[in-house]
């Protein structure tokens, strides 16, 4: 995206990284041959890949996604929120199909890089209120995923995509225009909420820097 | 004597008439010299091989295919009235077959176990090619196919609506709808569907939570308010989450009403042309056997783990027989055993003709490797009728032919050519993967097309003439009756039953129906029909003389409170079936008697009539001796607490201990070492 970004999305916000965004990428360059391996290991992905089954720390029915590049989340559509994401391969299915019963969850194939916890993090108005989500469906496109709910009642399409080599995942967010009319914010668990302000685009976009391998 | 003057030359004729002998000397097969007087071919040796094909092999093989086609014409081969074809897909595809239909434009459309939809077009430049239309779906048990670019889904979180925009193939839109109710991690949480309605809405059933899961459902998975509260004795399947065991309705703008309560796992939803709901309900608990359930608005159809979402509900005031009181049962009962153990989705037969003389009839499959055919009626305003086996039991010609019908076909739709296309699943117990065509030749098979209740008794209608004489004598004409406990206990013995006597027959003049007349006809029973001894005119045997006929009313409106069931009264145990059939001191022939009979109803869905069971599924007691090499006490042990990951049921607390006895002596009389 050509369009500058305001201060609160540029790098990596304490509360979605635990390595500032300049520090993962000197680590990245100074471990670049062990990340060109990482990167060469599975195989080039054209595709969006998506499984809806059970997933650890997850509500049922949550959704893994892997964008190409090898940059896998589980989005929880009753929590609304990326839970966690893991890099590398995307899921052994074993433990979930094909099964007669779901006796242990699909597994991560791959280190969990990031993780949130709590309510929908996305919050109108009061950053310290639950919101209310109701999910309302999701589209593939070639290197990313759009997925669509309502916070309180305001409809939002969220995109994300994976940053280049495995860095971390941009959310961006559209909010319908009955949503304009509060302030939001970005609020994980035990992270003090950070205000969101919209792109010149309108968007409200957020990068998530993963911690340098 | 003038010698025979030489016979012309000819170059490229081909007389095969005349030639034969010329040929085979071409072909170095006989070496006598052309007669005088016949035509001969004479060549030059370059075009030998060109000679060979234009003027023998070309015609040779023209004849000989002609001759093939008189030989095949005439040959007596197995004719029948349904072939029964295997439908090939990729390995991409992996089978388990969930869900079947077809769209507006005839593509064929299924949904999988592993979350993917199918899609095979009949026309165009893709026709007959297998593509991926979409994946990433949770047990999409459901489906009903808008157009070849929008298919609805019904799966465990919610309807989702998948959307190809762009016109490449794939869907790349998924909207979802309703996702009203609760969910868990708990393996057999699904939504069953689908169904859309005249006015748009979408019809399915939510699924009850299995006790046999073992995971520890915890608040911080589920979907919706968790209220583990049992009701009443608690035992069996649950509802901890919100509107599990409903038939709802969603509307296109995702609005979610729940409409009837009381469903346990309703593993097949069907609209009848006329658009009323019906669904085919599993055995289980409060759930005396399987059966076609018609679902209105209010209804409560026995299960009452669902009755804590309903509004008004007090726990203080439920009791077995409250709930009973209320119980609308199914308007065809598929006995548990002889129908089938697992029930799938009604298809009805509006073909018009082009699948047989059952135009207007109900077709559905059975986990158990059956198809039962169904015929409904509507009796003082309330819809029952009969059923019959339909695929499975009779698979040879005249009846039927082809490949065998695949264990694990829940799933049915009819195509477009008046075929009916049959989706299997394995990975319940039992079962395979597979998709199934069943196509009729035109030849309508000697079956009874229907049984229709009169004032005092049944009216049979036969596809075919019958025989006078067979069909005039009543004692042709094996009647029993039974009914159920309404119970917490999984399933139920037949209690009450009863042969009734058929006093009178009265066969129509042209043979096409009979008019029995009973002893005693009542509501409240599922009357069993036996017919082995009847005769079509031409004098066949009908293909399945077996039929049950489902008496939740008589024409003059009078019922039995619980429909085809009562609760146990008291002094008679919970399993507590008369054991007339096996008694205590009963001769080893009185034993095996009634193992017999316990072997029919109860294991011949599964273990089949021969004794090889299902691959992957039910024992195999014919080529696997290890089976029946288990002490006595072993083998009751097993079927008294039945095998839950094979599907099979706990016989406990359904066959008495003696009619478990019998029909273990059956087993090893007929299937053991001995054998």
């Amino acid at each position: 995206m050509n369009s500058p970004r305001p201060k609160w999305s540029r790098g990596a916000p304490a509360a979605f990284s635990a390595a500032p965004r300049k520090s993962a990428r000197a680590t990245l360059v100074a471990f670049l041959p062990l990340a060109a391996l990482l990167l060469a290991a599975p195989a080039a992905r054209a595709e969006v890949l998506i499984e809806r089954t059970m997933l650890p720390d997850a509500h049922a029915s949550s959704f893994a996604f892997g964008l190409p590049g090898g940059v896998n989340f589980c989005y929880d559509p009753i929590r609304g929120g990326v839970n966690y994401a893991w890099t590398g391969d995307f899921l052994d299915l074993t433990g979930v199909r094909p099964v007669n019963k779901l006796t242990t969850p699909a597994k991560p194939l791959g280190p969990i890089v990031h993780r949130e916890t709590g309510p929908a993090p996305l919050r109108r108005g009061d950053p310290a209120r639950a919101p209310v989500v109701e999910f309302k469906g999701y589209t593939l496109r070639e290197a990313s995923v759009e997925l669509r709910y309502t916070i309180d009642g305001v409809l939002v399409r969220e995109t994300i995509t994976a940053l280049p080599q495995r860095t971390g995942l941009r959310r961006e967010f559209r909010l319908d225009p009955a949503g304009a009319d509060a302030k939001w914010f970005y609020a994980i668990e035990g992270r003090p909420a950070t205000p969101l302000a919209p792109d010149a685009t309108g968007a409200l976009v957020i990068e998530v820097i993963f911690p340098a391998p | 004597m003038t010698p025979p003057a030489s016979p012309p030359l000819r170059i490229g004729s081909s007389p095969l008439r005349v030639c034969s002998s010329a040929f085979r000397r071409c072909l170095g097969f006989s070496k006598a010299p052309a007669k005088a007087g016949t035509t001969n071919s004479i060549h030059p040796a370059r075009h030998h091989r060109r000679h060979l094909v234009r003027t023998h092999a070309a015609p040779f093989a023209l004849t000989f295919a002609f001759v093939l086609t008189l030989a095949l014409a005439f040959t007596p081969t197995a004719r029948a009235s349904y072939q029964l074809e295997n439908v090939p897909y990729p390995s991409e595809l992996r089978g388990g077959i969930v869900g079947i239909a077809f769209s507006p434009t005839g593509t064929l459309v299924v949904t999988t176990r592993y979350g993917e939809i199918w899609m095979r077009p009949s026309a165009g430049p893709t026709a007959g090619t297998w593509r991926l239309f979409a994946r990433g779906l949770n047990e999409p048990l459901g489906l009903v196919v808008e157009s070849d670019r929008v298919v609805w889904i019904a799966h465990r979180p919610e309807l989702l609506k998948c959307t190809d925009t762009d016109g490449d193939g794939r869907a790349d839109t998924f909207d979802a709808l309703g996702g009203q109710w609760g969910i868990s991690h708990n393996y057999h949480e699904f939504f069953f569907g689908l169904r859309r309605d005249t006015a748009g809405n979408f019809l399915g059933v939510i699924g009850l939570s299995s006790q046999g899961d073992k995971l520890k459902i915890t608040p911080a998975e589920v979907r919706g308010p968790l209220d583990a509260t049992p009701v009443l004795d608690g035992s069996g399947p649950y509802a901890h989450g919100p509107w599990r065991g409903w038939a709802i309705s969603i509307a296109p703008d995702g609005k979610m009403t729940p409409l009837a309560s009381g469903f346990r796992q309703a593993n097949g939803i069907g609209l009848s042309p006329a658009g009323e709901l019906f669904v085919n309900e599993n055995q289980g608990e409060y759930k005396p056997s399987c059966g076609l359930l018609h679902v209105a608005p209010g209804d409560f159809h026995g299960q009452v783990a669902s009755l804590k979402w309903e509004p008004g509900y007090d726990a203080k005031t439920l009791t077995t027989e409250s709930a009973w009181r209320r119980y609308k049962g199914p308007a065809v009962v598929f006995p548990h055993g002889p129908m089938g153990v697992s029930g799938g989705e009604p298809v009805w037969d509006t073909t018009g003709g082009k699948f047989g003389p059952f135009a207007g009839q109900v077709f559905a499959g059975d986990f158990a490797r059956l198809v039962v055919r169904s015929s409904l009626e509507k009796i003082a305003g309330v819809w029952q009728g009969a059923c019959f086996p339909f695929l499975g039991r009779n698979e040879n010609a005249p009846f039927a032919t082809g490949e065998k019908l695949i264990a694990g076909a829940t799933r049915g739709v009819f195509a477009p050519d008046g075929s009916l296309y049959l989706g299997a699943t394995g990975g319940w117990g039992a079962g395979a993967d597979g998709i199934q065509r069943v196509v009729f030749d035109g030849t309508a098979p000697a079956e009874i097309r229907d049984l229709a209740i009169t004032a005092r008794g049944f009216r049979l209608t036969f596809t075919r003439a019958m025989d006078a004489a067979t069909l005039a004598a009543a004692a042709n004409f094996e009647v029993t009756r039974f009914r159920y406990y309404y119970q917490s206990k999984y399933g139920s013995a037949w209690v009450d039953e009863e042969k009734i006597a058929v006093t009178a027959a009265r066969p129509s003049a042209d043979g096409r129906t009979v008019e029995l007349t009973l002893a005693d006809l009542n509501p409240g029973f599922v009357y069993e029909l036996s017919t082995p001894a009847l005769r079509t005119a031409d004098q066949q045997p009908l293909a399945n003389p077996l039929a049950y006929y489902t008496a939740n009313r008589l024409l003059d409106g009078s019922r039995a409170v619980g429909d085809t069931t009562r609760l146990p009264r008291p002094g008679e145990t919970a399993t507590g079936a008369k054991e007339a059939d096996a008694k205590s001191d009963a001769t080893p022939a009185a034993l095996l008697a009634s193992g017999e009979k316990v072997y029919r109803l109860y294991c011949v869905p599964c273990h089949q009539p021969d004794g090889r069971g299902i691959p992957g599924g039910a024992a195999n007691f014919r080529d696997d001796k290890t089976r029946l090499a288990k002490t006595d006490t072993e083998l009751l042990r097993l079927i008294a607490g039945g095998v839950e990951t094979k599907g099979m049921p706990a016989f406990e607390a359904i066959l008495p201990p003696l009619q478990r006895r019998a029909v273990l002596a059956y087993l090893r009389e007929n299937f053991g070492e001995k054998k």
